[in-house]
């Protein structure tokens, strides 16, 4: 049996508590302050001593695990938590972590507009380049938000392998712990993440009143070995270790105890470049779009009630114009307010799933959250229409020599999908279907 | 009035500190000294259809299921003074 730990790393910028009085004020929507002490307090926890483990277990062990990092943090951490960056960077120039894809700003544009989606996923890649020297293969969406629809656009872009929510919905009877192929994109691997064993470390780590509590290493390993499958894909968001799970509750002692118990058990670690070379064992398709979140695993965490979706229109109905502006600060701003966290905070699912929005927000209500967002769509709409102003006056202008430095094409640089062909895809899924019978 | 208002289907704004917003989560809360909160939340949900038509549904939906009258305090009252003594 193998094991493929995947961790997200995120934190957005949150917007301060903005009203209408501040419309007209040009900009400053973001909480600077707190978006830099909760990222110090992050890094401290969790980013720094977590790394340092998995550095010294990928030296001590040989462990491997896989991260994607998104934009929104990056940049966040060069200006805050250099430390916490630095050793990233280091675990995987070291081959201890296999860095993923993912949309730069931790958007839902691949629910709304696939032009976006596609532009963002090329300022990640260009991102990773620039930042840890990698191009990653395989590609994980915010919140592994998938859908048929999403998968051709994933394999254009030229990725070999997706990780999936491993819902029972969709697979039915079949296990999460195999490589999957998409119906809708044949050449791309699914990796269906196993939610049970996932779940056991992410929520019930420190859940007392659980009859498995505590959780130790052997006792996850043999868990996981004695899975029937290929593979167990394990995958979680990284803050997890330390700040979900304090250090106190022995999180950082289990994650270095757990490549010992795992090769005891004969489990080896793998990662998700290595799985996406492997023979899919059956197709799957996802008619809906589905996600990790909540206990529906579909979209209504972000788009659940008509606040988050009036937010989500409005901001979306901008794009045109914002690109036009060329104005680079400005696209930048309004690509941080596509961060899928704005959306989150307007949830009023106060049941169930609640507590879990609450924990996370910085608003006192889902009301606070929209309206300060929606005042600070307010005002990016006018500083769009009047720097659109300024250049219908511009070009009115009779043509003479422009004094202005030249602006730089705000999208990022397009790179030639490595997807294989659809019907050569399709042609080789069909052998390999036909010899899977045999 | 807070109550009698959202039964009427009218978007409330209240302190933060007052009982009816422990007992309703779909309520526009204040800090009652603070003016400019209070102004903005009044022409946001004058202002914007979206926010109003939230507020009511999502208001209606919990009234629904909410208690009133001294039946329910009484009893957790007592349960609550049981589990003590106990």
């Amino acid at each position: 049996m193998d094991v493929c730990f995947y961790f997200q790393l995120h934190q957005p910028k949150r917007v301060r508590r903005y009203q209408v009085f501040d419309i007209g004020s040009g900009g400053d929507y973001f909480d600077e302050a707190k978006n830099r002490d909760t990222l110090r307090g992050v890094a401290e926890r969790c980013y720094v001593p977590a790394v340092e483990i998995l550095t010294r277990l990928s030296q001590g062990e040989g462990a491997r695990v896989s991260m994607s990092i998104s934009g929104v943090l990056v940049e966040q951490m060069k200006a805050y938590a250099p430390k916490a960056l630095a050793g990233i960077q280091a675990l995987v120039q070291s081959g201890g972590a296999e860095l993923l894809s993912e949309t730069s700003h931790h958007s839902l544009s691949s629910l709304r507009n696939n032009d976006e989606f596609a532009d963002q996923v090329r300022l990640h890649r260009d991102l990773m380049k620039r930042t840890f020297g990698v191009e990653p293969k395989v590609f994980r969406n915010t919140e592994l938000i998938v859908s048929d629809a999403l998968m051709p656009v994933v394999a254009a872009l030229g990725f070999d392998a997706m990780m999936v929510e491993g819902a029972d919905t969709i697979l039915g009877w079949r296990s999460p712990n195999f490589v999957y192929g998409s119906k809708s994109a044949p050449a791309l691997r699914l990796l269906p993440r196993n939610y049970r064993l996932s779940d056991d470390v992410a929520f019930r780590f420190t859940a007392r009143d659980w009859s498995e509590w505590p959780l130790t290493a052997d006792k996850y390993a043999a868990w996981i070995a004695a899975n029937p499958g290929d593979v167990v894909n394990v995958f979680m968001d990284f803050e997890t270790l330390g700040e979900h799970q304090h250090a106190d509750s022995g999180i950082f002692d289990f994650l270095r105890a757990l490549p010992a118990a795992l090769k005891r058990n004969g489990v080896r670690m793998v990662t998700p470049s290595e799985l996406a070379t492997r023979k899919p064992v059956a197709l799957l398709s996802f008619p809906g779009a589905m996600s990790w979140a909540d206990t529906e695993r579909d979209v209504s965490a972000w788009l659940g009630n008509g606040l988050q979706h009036a937010a989500h229109e409005r901001l979306y109905a901008l794009r045109d114009s914002v690109l036009g502006t060329r104005d680079l600060a400005l696209i930048a701003t309004w690509r941080d307010l596509s961060t899928s966290d704005h959306f989150y905070y307007m949830s009023t699912k106060w049941h169930a799933d609640g507590d879990v929005h609450t924990y996370f927000s910085p608003y006192a209500t889902p009301y606070d959250a929209y309206i300060s967002y929606m005042n600070v769509m307010r005002d990016l709409e006018q500083r769009i229409a009047k720097i659109a102003r300024g250049l219908k006056t511009r070009d009115a202008r009779p043509k003479t020599q422009d004094p202005r430095p030249k602006t730089q094409d705000p999208r990022p640089k397009t790179h030639k999908p490595r997807a294989k062909t659809q019907s050569a895809a399709k042609a080789k899924a069909k052998t390999k279907a036909a010899k899977r019978k045999k | 009035m807070a109550l009698e208002s959202l039964r009427a289907g009218t978007p409330v704004i209240i302190s933060r500190n007052s009982g009816v917003a422990e007992a309703i989560a779909n309520l526009l809360t204040v800090d009652f000294w603070d003016v400019n909160d209070i102004a903005d939340k009044m022409l946001a949900v004058v202002n914007d259809g979206v926010l109003a038509r939230e507020l009511r549904e999502r208001t209606s939906e919990e009234l629904r299921d909410l208690r009133l009258g001294v039946d329910e305090p009484a009893r957790l009252t007592s349960e609550t003074y049981a589990a003590a003594v106990d």
